[in-house]
């Protein structure tokens, strides 16, 4: 199979018929250099050659008779054809799928070791010699019977050591009615005999270079596929984008052939499973490579993507269909049209993401549409020469070779490999912006860290009769909470906090803003409702997107509380809900006005500050913490607090200030 | 974990048989329900539509992102002289919503019926 440019756009069912017949071509044209006697008697000796092509004029019977494999039996009604050439020009059909054919030799005294080398065929075969079964590849009927594709073997002749011998050799061969379009010949390749000394290196040898010619490209590829593919899982590792995933999968492809092939060389394989796993795995790669070219290209409409690979399903209709009896060039047509319209929707997806600005397919376009249309055209080319049109051999042959040594490459072959280039092009493009993006994304978080750093003063402190505690619970993403206590000149506390909508260095920016907004009002002396009309003016003046609720609390010395409130829940005074006027958080509108409420502390107060974080924890089955479990902890220390709502489902940014308030005592 | 949220869309009639937009949502509503909450207000037409009704009844979670959501939708309807009710919400969120100040804009109901039944 080829490399990359045959990548899943060969035509599958010749696909699978190349697999059973490539063996037999090149052994048959390194097998017209050796002696071709004239008849069903073969004389070993007389050709002077230590091997003998046996498969020149055989006796020939259609149907079965197990007694057709004896020595004795009296074959001289028998017709006699050439096994190597079609049945059709000789005359003959294989009705009924079963034929005998047999044929003698001669091999001169003190012979040893004789062998005889079949070549590989779509055929099931029994080999007899003198009326004994010396050999078999697949199953026969009756009984289950599948096609079997087998490798090109080598049997051991039995002959006397003193004499010289004649042996009979009956061959039984068997296919499937259905599957008789795979092969016109009878044997796609000559049958040799010889000592096993002449033979035996001889068949290693034209089996190595037989498959150098065969997977001489495939392996090749996978060679490059293979450290590609590695590279590919390494990636989807490192960053979880599918989209290498399913480019590592595809890269599959060559190195699984090429397994297969390998194995092919040692096993008769069953044709149907062959076909069927051969299909399996020419849908699958496309399938990858439809679903990586969607994950990379970030297809928000993945219908065109799933159109792809309905049309590559439908491709295979054709392949599925042609050994039930689907004629080959309805079957092949089949799977040019849909494959060649999945091919063409993919290209165009690549046009059309080229085109919206991801610059990065257009660094594969040109290779991908070049592979996709040699292969179309090549593809094309095997259905008009099957149609026999005129002159189509020269303009359109379907195979165009480039070279042939030290193994074939067609210009399928090097469409996929450039092809392929351009993939790890992309690919490579792809990770370097992936991580320079992600050091900009770290570095963006760390920034965002150090302001939220600053946003909270994560401490305990005492300021006069005060005593603060405040905890900072950060969720995954940086958040935009922040809060500030901060003594003021007339001996007054300021405590505020906030949330900024949104998450990352964009709240923390705003966060910060708001922050600086505060810290330039504490001298000022203002009440709570003012200190948030000015935050909502430097809120509304800035570029910033997003918006703050805040809370924001003045203490005096004697125990006064003024409060107010820019959409922020309320604060707890010794477990119960402080009143709270509602107002609109910061940022949205210019006109927002903010009410403040008033409210004198007991002598020993506790007052709870909380951001949204707390209320909005939520329970692995979906319940929030809530109103009513924040009241019923509300005396407690901020730790506990912020540590109940983390245990309970931590969601967000959780921020608790607990201010404790003991009233001067008043000297008597 | 966070449920994805979804939208529908109604044309009802107010008891006054004024046509009312109703928009129900379901699953949580947060910072990746933006298509879902302003999305589907901004698909309607506001010369056509006048009143909207936004349908939390079957919402199991909002949290601050999402109210930034319903108030960005609110502060839109408000300049397009829409009227939006709102309904369905849990006394929690009824809380937050009022907390807000949500209420400026937009008057909150117990449910549809009552929602019908005022405008």
């Amino acid at each position: 199979m080829g490399n990359a440019s045959a990548r899943r756009r060969r035509l599958l069912f010749r696909l699978a018929v190349a697999v059973c017949l490539m063996v037999g071509a090149p052994a048959g044209a390194w097998a017209q250099a050796l002696a071709t006697p004239p008849s069903a008697i073969i004389d070993l000796d007389g050709t002077r050659e230590p091997i003998t092509r046996v498969s020149t004029l055989w006796k020939f019977h259609p149907g079965n008779d197990p007694r057709w494999a004896a020595p004795d039996v009296d074959d001289s009604s028998w017709k006699t054809l050439h096994p190597q050439e079609p049945w059709d020009p000789q005359g003959f059909t294989m009705a009924d799928n079963q034929a005998w054919f047999r044929f003698h030799v001669h091999a001169s005294p003190g012979t040893s070791a004789l062998v005889l080398q079949m070549p590989r065929m779509t055929k099931n075969y029994q080999l007899f010699a003198n009326g004994r079964q010396i050999g078999q590849v697949g199953s026969l009927p009756p009984g289950h019977s599948g096609l079997a594709s087998g490798a090109a073997r080598v049997f051991t002749l039995p002959i006397g050591n003193s004499a010289a011998s004649d042996i009979t050799i009956a061959l039984r061969l068997w296919r499937p009615h259905e599957l008789a379009f795979l092969s016109a010949d009878i044997l796609p390749a000559p049958v040799l005999a010889g000592t096993a000394a002449a033979l035996l290196p001889q068949f290693t040898r034209t089996r190595a270079w037989t498959f150098l010619q065969r997977s001489g490209m495939e392996y090749t590829a996978s060679l490059i596929e293979l450290p590609v593919l590695a590279a590919a899982l390494l990636l989807f590792w490192l960053t979880r984008e599918r989209f290498y995933l399913w480019f590592g999968l595809y890269m599959l492809t060559d190195p699984f052939s090429l397994a297969t092939n390998l194995l092919a060389g040692h096993f008769a394989w069953d044709f149907r499973a062959a076909l069927a796993l051969y299909i399996l795995w020419n849908f699958f790669s496309a399938v990858a490579l439809a679903l990586f070219l969607g994950g990379y290209l970030s297809l928000k409409d993945q219908r065109f993507v799933a159109a792809a690979i309905l049309l590559f399903a439908l491709a295979e209709i054709g392949p599925i269909f042609a050994p039930a009896g689907l004629p080959a060039v309805p079957a092949d047509v089949i799977y040019f049209v849909f494959a060649t319209a999945g091919n063409l929707l993919l290209v165009w997806l690549v046009i059309r993401a080229w085109r919206s600005g991801i610059l990065e397919a257009g660094l594969f376009l040109i290779p991908f549409a070049l592979s996709v249309g040699v292969s179309s055209l090549t593809d094309l080319g095997y259905i008009l020469v099957e149609l026999h049109v005129p002159g189509i051999d020269r303009w359109l042959p379907g195979e165009i070779t480039l070279f042939r040594t030290p193994f074939p490459m067609t210009l399928k072959d090097l469409s996929g490999v450039l092809s392929l280039f351009g993939f790890l092009a992309v690919l490579v493009v792809r990770f370097w912006r992936t991580v320079r993006e992600e050091q900009r994304l770290s570095s963006a978080l760390r920034a965002a860290h150090e302001i939220q750093g600053r946003l909270v003063p994560e401490s305990s402190n005492s300021y006069g009769n005060f005593k603060t505690e405040i905890v900072y619970l950060a969720a995954e993403e940086v958040g935009g909470d922040f809060c500030q206590v901060l003594p003021r000149d007339d001996g007054s506390l300021l405590a505020v906090i906030g949330d900024v909508s949104g998450k990352g260095l964009q709240a923390a920016m705003i966060g910060a803003l708001a922050v600086g907004a505060l810290r330039s009002l504490v001298h000022e002396v203002c009440d709570p409702a003012v200190v948030l009309d000015r935050m909502n003016e430097v809120m509304l003046r800035s570029d910033l997107q997003g918006f703050v609720t805040c809370l924001c609390v003045v203490i005096e010395p004697e125990g006064r509380m003024t409060l107010a409130s820019a959409g922020h829940p309320p604060p707890y005074v010794n477990g119960a809900e402080a009143l709270c006027e509602p107002g609109l958080p910061l940022g949205l509108v210019a006109d927002a006005s903010y009410t403040q409420n008033v409210q004198a502390l007991p002598p020993e107060a506790r007052l709870t500050l909380l951001s949204d974080g707390v209320l909005e924890a939520r329970s692995p089955t979906g319940e929030l913490f809530g109103f009513k479990r924040m009241q019923g902890i509300s005396e407690a220390p901020a730790g506990e607090i912020a540590a109940a709502a983390q245990r309970f489902g931590q969601q967000d940014d959780i921020t608790v200030i607990t201010l404790d308030w003991t009233a001067a005592l008043v000297p008597a | 974990m966070q449920l994805t949220s979804k939208v529908s869309q109604q044309q009802l009639a107010t008891a006054t048989g004024k046509p009312l937009t109703a928009l129900r949502f379901t699953g949580d509503i947060s910072s990746t329900s933006r298509d879902a909450v302003v999305g589907s207000y901004v698909a309607l037409s506001t010369s056509a539509v006048k009143q909207i009704l936004l349908d939390f009844k079957g919402v199991e979670y909002l949290n601050s992102s999402g109210i930034a959501l319903v108030i960005e939708v609110l502060m839109a309807a408000n300049k397009a002289a829409q009227i939006v009710a709102i309904s369905g919400l849990t006394p929690h969120f009824t809380k937050v919503f009022t907390m807000v100040g949500i209420t400026r804009y937009a008057t909150l109901y117990p449910d549809e019926a009552a929602a019908l039944a005022s405008l």
